[in-house]
């Protein structure tokens, strides 16, 4: 029978928070596979997992959890009955049972103790107050990107992970994956010295103003929303998938930054891994209008630390010649450097055996940072956001990354976060 | 020229007037107007005052949404009192919140705090929360007094103090007099929270004892996973209050000291110059080595995390060092771990010391990795020894040497390469290659001509990974001497560097020279390279050929490895010339393979326009297959129109069924078409047994995608 959040949320917190003072064990029958065999790690080895987020990634990411003899799945989460339902119904399958739990409301879902790791895979509006929230129930997260929708939820986000110890990682697979032909020349040392980065960034999201159309009985709509401003059910905000034009989610401001940090998280998160870039956050942002002629279209510059110069959208009659310390990559990426080869850095892998899943599940099980730590995403997310930053008040800015924010521009560091709708907080 | 604000008046009419649904490109107008206002005082004023307007009146919710949301752009103190009286609106306070967290005015934290007396409910938690992101120092009385009131109010206000983190915020906290419950684990929340932010400001006195009190209240065995941890988060405050050696190091890079200690940012590879620790440094380090050694995992993990990202300096690494003989096993393994993260080079020569000692298989692998992040020169020869050993050892020697860093690990490795078994050699070979050692160029050559096959295979891997024109002689020589599934891989190693090396072009002609310089022999060893290369001093070569019979064949088969659909004319005009039906076929497969090969030789039209007509000369229904699993290549709704009817065909419809399919993945094309494309994948389902397109069209017709899955 799955469980359904109580009719009443508002008398949530004191159930949840009960929940938490004290052991609570979800019924977990013990059955001939708890002893494991050959294959299967007995029960009390295996990580006990939950989704959160049951759409597209999440199912995706629900199938390579649920596929691994390590992993014991037990329960899942969405606002939506037909997600919730399929999730919970590929687990039960699965395991030939009818035991998944099934949540609308994540908190319950985080409030099991017996729950060790959750994979998140929500809409953007939602990632940094249920990392948090995990963090602090004692959960370790798998988190779809883009990490983080604002600049602000970065550090809390670390902070929390830090804090509680947890292992959090970002969901980028793509990053070590995807980008061999920059990541490797440029590890090896080959281009020498990185100097400057051409890298084709999709548009930021927009405003919403779809009309208001009946809400279906079967998504909770004010949970979909959370923190999110108030605005009415219309299939374009919350459907669509991966659509950044206007027809989901992804194309709307108040619930992700769009095509620059969706794709972003992956084109610039690949881009700075092979540049060498990951620790690093930019020093500041160029705002390069469009000239009047119309001849070069508007783009923004990162700077980072060491000088690299990152161009995002630069048009290409501005770019230099070719020179032999080039590489490129087809989504758009092209790296230049000194060309005085360097010492070559051993290109990192996963730590254990199935990608990104794998290691983080490994990191779980060894307490060790996990390739995608939530430090090194939230540095990639970055970039982004600041060029939509600099993108919306067409003009420069300067970052002073210890403080995080920026330097002498009151009006930018009012978008570094927005308020969020009560009872939501950060 | 000043902005003329009286193009402004229209879209404000129409926003006025305002609901969702509505043409939404009279605000456009209003949103470049808050752009253009930086700086320009006027422009702010005269909008914050419409805009003002808009709040106040009687517009709708999507009006006053928008409104709000530009006001926490370019709102000042003048738009405060507005904002203030929608707090109370249960639907309009979150956007007047929006507004007003955002206006740096002094006013707009005083309309937040004073709502929290006016206001009840999520409304309060609003309020709490907006003062907590402006990390309002004078709402701490407020909010303190808030910490005795309703449940759910109380924690939210517990979690503001945490955020605003001051030293009143902190003491506001120790003194809060609640019961176990949810405001209770708030409380604890926020306290950790304080205590960092003191930690971060350099008083770790005060974040220690806040680390210590809080760690006392959880206790030594706490029962859930929440309380372990709590548990973890205060011990790991106390290591870290106690840890002064990150603020003394002098790092690379621009993390500064108390992101460092905020967030233990690694220390790994950075040139650390400590001090002699000091007696609190020494009292964490007392500490991280007794939990280390321990039962108690939970604070293992948190030293050990310790031992990864602080207590820098040499000193603690040799401390640790000297403990590890003793250690079990287990802990062993987690201290090679947590050492090889640190970065620190002193623990190397115990780890190689436990590679060649450890009578623990599992400790010797730890002990590998640690070496290959640790280690030098000097320690290759260790490594190379575990390439020979058993179990996951060869795997984990291997990438220890893919890791090893250091001017002196690379000669040392090619060192290696020369010497001990040809197993060996191939496989220090392909290291090399991994490694991306372009300083190995040289011993790739020598080693692409040995007589030993496995180690001519793994040169060739390594000059095509990032050999050039001068390399192209010895591949070529290599090429030669090998056979079989050797020869197809030295002949793809060569044609890597002619099409994909950066000097592609020159060692192209490398590659062409070395073929006129050759004899008849080995000029047919060549040419299948050659022709896989292109180009047309590569077509000249195989045009003569064709013009002479005897040669004929040898024309064909090079004509068929071509690497573009450059030459569709000529295979057409070729096969409708042939007279063998092995030509027909050859001829035949080559032009399905190329038609929709992801360059740029031709567009998409003229892709499928060479499949349509490669179909017309198919005879049997394998070839037709072909055409059709091939054509999703080229992703149009004209390829999806061309095969769609092929899934009526009983012969073929498995193929088309796989191309519909895989054209409908695109989320694009099928959005666009979504009509034509739920018609289709409704047939594929009626017709196909094929789990995976079952799966997939089901997926699709609903709109989701699916995950490819890699293959490993």
């Amino acid at each position: 029978m799955p469980k359904n959040s109580s009719p009443n949320r508002r008398r949530f917190l004191a159930a949840s928070l009960q929940a938490s003072a004290a052991a609570v064990a979800a019924p977990y029958v013990i059955t001939s596979k708890a002893l494991g065999d050959a294959v299967t790690p007995p029960a009390s080895d295996r990580i006990v997992m939950g989704g959160i987020g049951m759409g597209n990634m999440g199912s995706g990411d629900q199938g390579a959890f649920l596929g691994r003899p390590d992993v014991q799945y037990v329960a899942v989460c969405d606002v939506r009955q037909k997600w919730r339902d399929d999730a919970k119904g590929r687990v039960d399958e699965k395991y030939g049972s009818k035991d998944c739990a099934a949540y609308i409301d994540f908190r319950e879902l985080l409030a099991r103790d017996d729950i060790d790791a959750v994979h998140i895979a929500t809409p953007d509006h939602w990632h940094s107050i249920m990392t948090i929230a995990a963090c602090r129930a004692g959960k370790d997260i798998y988190l779809q990107k883009p990490e983080t929708l604002t600049l602000r939820e970065g550090p809390l986000m670390i902070q929390a992970a830090r804090r509680y110890g947890r292992v959090v990682s970002g969901g980028s697979q793509r990053v070590l994956e995807d980008y061999r032909d920059i990541v490797n020349p440029c590890w090896a040392g080959e281009l020498g010295t990185i100097k400057s980065i051409d890298l084709a960034t999709g548009p930021r999201s927009m405003p919403c103003y779809l009309p208001a159309v009946a809400t279906p009985p079967d998504i909770d709509w004010d949970l979909w929303l959370g923190p999110a401003p108030w605005e009415p059910y219309n299939p374009g905000r919350c459907d669509g998938n991966f659509g950044t034009g206007g027809n989901s989610w992804r194309s709307y401001i108040d619930y992700s930054g769009g095509s620059l940090t969706d794709w972003g998280a992956h084109n610039v998160g690949g881009t700075i891994f092979a540049a060498g870039l990951l620790s690093e956050q930019p020093t500041s942002v160029t705002w390069h209008p469009a000239t009047n002629d119309g001849h070069e279209a508007a783009y923004v510059t990162l700077v980072y630390p060491s000088g690299v110069e990152l161009h995002c959208n630069r048009p290409k009659q501005l770019w230099p010649g070719d020179t032999a310390a080039t590489v490129s990559h087809e989504r758009g990426i092209v790296i230049r450097g000194t060309g005085t080869s360097i010492t070559p850095k051993p290109v990192p892998s996963y730590r254990g055996n199935g990608g990104i899943y794998g290691d983080f599940i490994e990191c779980v099980k060894t307490r060790e940072r996990p390739f995608r730590d939530i430090e090194l995403c939230v540095n990639t997310m970055t970039a982004p956001h600041m060029v939509a930053i600099a993108q919306r008040l067409e003009r420069s800015l300067e970052w002073d990354r210890s403080a995080q924010r920026f330097m002498n521009d009151e009006e930018a560091n009012r978008l570094l976060d927005r308020a969020r709708r009560e009872p939501w907080t950060l | 020229m000043p902005f003329d604000t009286t193009t402004l008046d229209s879209p404000f009419a129409a926003l006025a007037a305002f609901d969702w649904g509505a043409d939404a490109a009279p605000l456009g107008v209003i949103d470049a107007a808050v752009v253009a206002a930086h700086g320009d005082a006027a422009l702010t004023a005269d909008l914050e005052k419409r805009l003002g307007a808009i709040i106040s009146g009687a517009s709708s919710r999507a009006a006053k949404d928008y409104a709000c949301r530009k006001l926490s752009m370019i709102g000042t103190a003048a738009s405060v009192p507005g904002l203030a009286l929608l707090l109370t609106d249960p639907h309009e306070s979150h956007m007047a919140r929006f507004a007003l967290e955002r206006i740096p005015a002094p006013a707009a934290a005083d309309a937040l705090r004073q709502a929290l007396g006016n206001v009840r409910g999520d409304l309060v938690i609003g309020m709490i929360s907006s003062l907590a992101n402006r990390r309002d120092a004078a709402s701490v009385k407020p909010l303190a007094a808030l910490l005795a009131g309703d449940a759910k109010i109380a924690a939210g206000a517990a979690s503001a103090l945490g955020r605003i983190a001051t030293v009143d915020a902190a003491a506001a906290l120790a003194a809060a007099k609640v019961q176990p419950g949810p405001v209770a684990d708030a409380v604890v929340d926020a306290r950790l929270a304080c205590a960092d932010a003191l930690l971060a400001a350099g008083n770790r006195g005060a974040a220690k004892a806040i680390y210590e009190a809080v760690a006392a209240g959880i206790g030594d065995a706490p029962t859930t996973r929440r309380g372990r941890a709590l548990r973890m988060a205060a011990r790991s405050g106390v290591l870290a209050a106690l840890d002064d050696t990150i603020g003394q190091a002098i790092r690379r890079g621009f993390i500064t000291a108390w992101l460092a200690v905020a967030l233990l940012v690694p220390m790994a590879h950075a040139e650390v110059v400590a001090p002699a620790p000091s007696a609190t440094a020494k009292q964490a380090a007392e500490s991280v080595l007794a939990a280390i050694a321990a039962g108690d995992a939970d604070l293992r993990a948190v030293a050990l995390e310790r031992v990864r990202y602080g207590l820098h300096g040499t000193w603690f690494s040799e401390a640790l060092v000297a403990k590890l003989p003793a250690l079990d096993p287990r802990r062993q393994i987690e201290v090679l771990s947590a050492l090889a993260d640190r970065g620190d080079v002193a623990a190397v020569a115990a780890a190689t010391s436990l590679l060649k000692s450890s009578g623990d298989a599992d400790v010797r692998l730890a002990a590998i990795r640690a070496v290959g992040k640790l280690g030098r020169g000097a320690d290759v020869p260790a490594l190379v020894v575990a390439l020979a050993g058993e179990g996951a050892m060869p795997a984990a020697a291997r990438r220890a040497l893919v890791d090893l860093s250091g001017p002196d690990a690379a000669t040392a490795i090619r060192k290696a390469a020369e010497t001990g078994s040809a197993s060996s050699r191939a496989t220090i070979l392909d290291i090399v290659a991994e490694r991306r050692d372009r300083g190995a160029v040289p011993l790739l050559v020598a080693a692409a001509g040995d007589d030993d096959a496995a180690i001519r295979q793994a040169a060739m891997r390594g000059l095509a990974a990032f050999g050039g024109p001068n390399e192209i002689p010895a591949m070529v020589a290599s090429l030669e001497k090998s056979s079989g599934d050797e020869r197809k891989a030295a002949e793809l190693a060569i044609v890597r560097v002619c099409t994909s090396s950066r000097d592609a072009e020159a060692a192209a002609n490398a590659a062409i020279a070395s073929y006129e310089a050759a004899d008849e022999a080995s000029r047919q060893v060549l040419l299948p390279a050659l022709a896989r290369i292109g180009g047309p001093k590569v077509m000249a070569m195989i045009d003569a050929m064709l013009a002479d019979p005897a040669k004929r064949p040898q024309g064909l088969d090079a004509l068929s490895k071509w690497p573009d659909a450059t030459v569709k004319d000529r295979l057409l005009e070729l096969f409708g010339t042939a007279a063998e039906p092995k030509e027909k076929d050859l001829l035949l497969g080559t032009l399905i393979r190329i038609a929709p090969l992801p360059d740029n030789k031709l567009d998409d039209g003229q892709k499928l326009d060479l499949l349509v007509k490669t179909m017309a000369l198919c005879q049997r229904n394998e070839d037709k297959a072909k055409v059709l699993e091939r054509a999703n290549a080229i992703r149009t709704i004209e390829t999806f129109r061309f095969v769609v009817p092929y899934v009526d065909d009983p012969a073929l419809a498995e193929s088309a069924c796989g191309s519909v399919v895989e054209l409908a993945h695109h989320q694009k094309l099928r959005d666009a078409h979504k009509e034509e494309f739920t018609a289709a994948l409704d047939k594929v389902l009626g017709i196909t047994k094929n789990d995976e397109l079952i799966e997939r069209a089901t997926r699709y017709k609903a709109g989701q995608t699916w995950n490819r899955q890699k293959k490993s």
